[in-house]
């Protein structure tokens, strides 16, 4: 293995100017693709979002970033989605929904973590997002870190709020809560700073303009 | 070995010279298409087809070395005794004709299986298919001779030594015993194979020479004119040609004379090429039983194997094939396999089985295995693409897709299309995942989760709401069964939370969650 291949290694960890050079997927918010080392979300690593109140904008965080992979004929996935994931919806996003796929996985969580690894390790799905209800383990969450590093893809794990105090092998996690707005709490930012990045007042930062504000400010609409 | 490809050489020449004086034959009768002095047959003698396939198939399965010796039994004049068995049973001291109890008592641990013509000539069948490999034009020979027409391959081969050695490569791959010879008649190469005389003829008139010294116990003739014959005095094939065939005619029969005639070429003997069948299938007998899925592994890799060359000689693939796991005493199980794209590779195919087969608890002891696969398609190849080399694709979508089916079952899997319907749990639908394009539709402002079933509100829930929105009255599909008439509000929680909920018409008080902005 040559030092360049070396350096390249997404496990290495490198400083803050470390992945410029690599291939980037803007979030759609201009503050939170500031607070990135890649200047958007990691590809080829774990993203962990953990949320304190489902209906926040948990989603729609999300959608800009599968919004411009579906419209280059990339494939994504969602696997065990809580609920449907509903296709007008996802239509007024500007999302391709033919590209992508949904994985139901009621029995078994067990079935949903092997299907989440098999999609990523394929190198087929740019994107695959999970939806873990159990708390999981380090051990789950670092075969799902290795297989989107195989696979050169970007794995999103939503989990339970309470695991955020645990340690994980991911890239990047953040806690989402309402706050008069989204509000992003990054506590871990591999290659970055930890900081607070408050969605309220960013607009989505996308030239399609069919794509669904993020939640208003509720306050002013009584 | 090395002697008898040397004798195969000087065969090559002999072919060479042959054409060469048929060109010139040629050159005056063009008209005469037929050309039947072109003609020639390697017969492939398979003695015991039906031993080799126990064999072959159950010692591949019980990798230990603690195999049951294996014998074939038949019943002849109300007595079981062995017609065949395998190297084992004979060091026990087993041997054909031998009653069965006899074997018994030699070998208590002897597995047998009785002697079935059908499933024979299923065998050979499948023999036949695995040789049109080597020519176009294969004929079955029943009960245990394949007739391989090889003038026509020896070019494509490059000569006879290259492709006998092919032929015998192969055939040791599939596990059979076998012998080979080649004259320009089949019935003649039938009796060079049977005599392992791999010493090819390719001229007929060589022909009287080389067999005169065979016994006349290996010619294709009944049993009992052989015994005649034998009482006459007649012990070798060549004492049978000495006799003059009018003589013949009377003590045997026309069918006698007319076999010889067969045999040398001075009557023309056509065949009827076999024909590819439209559908592959195949059995496999498991000694002893097995209870455990896993150790089928062999076995089902076999059977993939020969379903995949069998694909690839007829260039197509398969999107669904069956596969079934026979019991002693129980209902058979039916495993249905099916792929998003078609295709003919072993590996993939064998991946999706094993898969299902990992997620399959036998009921009782498995005793057979079959497969039939009888709908293939056009194998989709698209082209590799030069330019987007972003991420290095080991799998394609259909193979990442099938087996994820193959465990998860087929309708977990599914892209989402929308539906023109006013009603929002009608508005969407699955699809199997292909490359079909959605067309875009506007929508009114839609929750990104729906609700599998509409919530009703908890009134702890309702003291935090507030509406955000104006009602959007959903009044449709009266005409159906499911009459809906709703009205429709944005709602948040002061939690942070956004609902879509609605109120029905004709029900004021109670508010149901149908979807989340999530």
């Amino acid at each position: 293995m040559t030092l360049e291949a070396l350096l390249k290694h997404p496990a290495l960890w490198k400083g803050r100017q470390q992945q410029n050079k690599k291939a980037t997927l803007s979030t759609g918010y201009s503050a939170l693709d500031a607070a990135l080392p890649s200047k958007g979300w990691p590809i080829g690593a774990l993203t962990e979002l953990m949320v304190t109140q489902e209906g926040i904008g948990e989603l729609t965080l999300l959608l800009p970033a599968l919004h411009a992979l579906t419209k280059q004929q990339q494939w994504t996935a969602l696997v065990a989605p809580p609920h449907i994931p509903y296709a007008p919806a996802l239509l007024n996003a500007g999302i391709s929904i033919e590209r992508m796929l949904i994985v139901d996985s009621p029995n078994d969580h067990k079935d949903a973590l092997w299907a989440t690894e098999q999609l990523l390790r394929s190198g087929v799905f740019s994107a695959v997002i999970l939806w873990s209800e159990k708390n999981g383990d380090d051990r789950q969450q670092r075969r799902l870190q290795l297989a989107a590093e195989q696979g050169n893809a970007w794995a999103v794990c939503y989990r339970p709020c309470r695991t955020a105090n645990s340690a994980s092998p991911a890239g990047l996690r953040i806690v989402l809560q309402h706050n008069n707005g989204l509000q992003l709490n990054i506590i871990k930012n591999r290659g970055g700073q930890l900081r607070h990045v408050n969605l309220e007042e960013q607009e989505a930062h996308i030239k399609n303009n069919t794509i669904t504000r993020l939640p208003p400010n509720n306050s002013t609409r009584q | 070995m090395k002697n008898k490809l040397d004798r195969g050489h000087s065969n090559k020449n002999d072919l060479g010279k042959k054409e060469h004086t048929d060109k010139k034959n040629n050159k005056t009768t063009t008209k005469n298409k037929s050309r039947p002095e072109n003609l020639l047959w390697a017969s492939l003698y398979l003695p015991d087809l039906l031993l080799d396939t126990l064999e072959r198939d159950n010692h591949s399965n019980n990798q230990c070395s603690d195999t049951n010796a294996i014998a074939i039994t038949e019943r002849l004049h109300n007595r079981q005794q062995i017609r065949s068995c395998d190297k084992k049973a004979q060091q026990a001291g087993i041997h054909h004709g031998m009653a069965l109890n006899s074997a018994y008592a030699l070998l208590p641990a002897l597995a047998v299986v009785e002697y079935n013509e059908e499933h024979e000539a299923r065998l050979l069948q499948q023999a036949g298919e695995w040789a049109m490999q080597f020519s176009s034009v294969v004929c079955l020979h029943p009960p245990n001779h394949i007739l391989i027409e090889i003038a026509g391959s020896q070019r494509l081969f490059e000569g006879f030594d290259t492709l006998i050695a092919l032929i015998e490569q192969e055939l040791q791959k599939l596990g059979f015993n076998g012998q080979i010879g080649i004259a320009p008649t089949p019935l003649a190469a039938n009796l060079l194979a049977r005599a392992n005389i791999r010493r090819g003829i390719v001229q007929k008139s060589r022909l009287p020479n080389t067999i005169s010294e065979l016994p006349v116990s290996m010619l294709e003739l009944p049993a009992d004119t052989i015994k005649s014959l034998q009482r006459s005095g007649i012990r070798q094939t060549g004492g049978v040609l000495n006799v003059s065939p009018s003589s013949l005619t009377r003590r045997f029969g026309p069918s006698f004379v007319n076999y010889l005639d067969r045999l040398l070429g001075n009557h023309p003997d056509p065949r009827t090429p076999l024909r590819l069948r439209d559908f592959f299938e195949r059995n496999l007998d498991l000694i002893p039983d097995v209870r455990d899925t896993n150790a089928l592994q062999f076995s089902t890799q076999r059977m993939i194997n020969e379903l995949a060359a069998f694909l690839i000689i007829r260039d197509c693939g398969i999107n669904q094939f069956v596969f079934t796991l026979r019991h002693q005493r129980h209902a058979d199980t039916t495993l249905e396999l099916h792929f998003l794209q078609a295709t003919s590779q072993a590996k993939h195919l064998h991946k999706v089985l094993t898969e299902k087969l990992s997620r399959t608890t036998l009921p009782a002891p498995v005793c057979s295995l079959h497969l039939i696969a009888n709908t293939f398609s056009e194998i989709e190849r698209d082209a590799a693409d030069f330019f987007i080399k972003s991420r290095q694709q080991q799998k394609s979508l259909g193979e990442v897709i099938d087996t994820l089916s193959s465990r998860l079952g087929k309708n977990t899997l599914y892209t989402l299309s929308s539906v023109d319907d006013h009603r929002p749990e009608k508005a969407w639908k699955k699809s199997p995942p292909d490359n079909s394009v959605e067309p875009l539709m506007h929508w009114p402002e839609r929750p990104l989760w729906l609700l599998r079933e509409p919530r009703a509100v908890s009134t702890d829930l309702y003291r935090r709401l507030s509406i955000e929105s104006d009602a959007e009255r959903i009044e449709t599909g009266w005409w159906e069964t499911e009459d809906v008439r709703r009205d429709y509000f944005m709602v948040c929680d002061q939690r942070g939370t956004r609902y879509w909920v609605y109120k029905k018409r004709d029900d004021n008080n109670t508010l149901f969650i149908h979807g989340v902005f999530a």
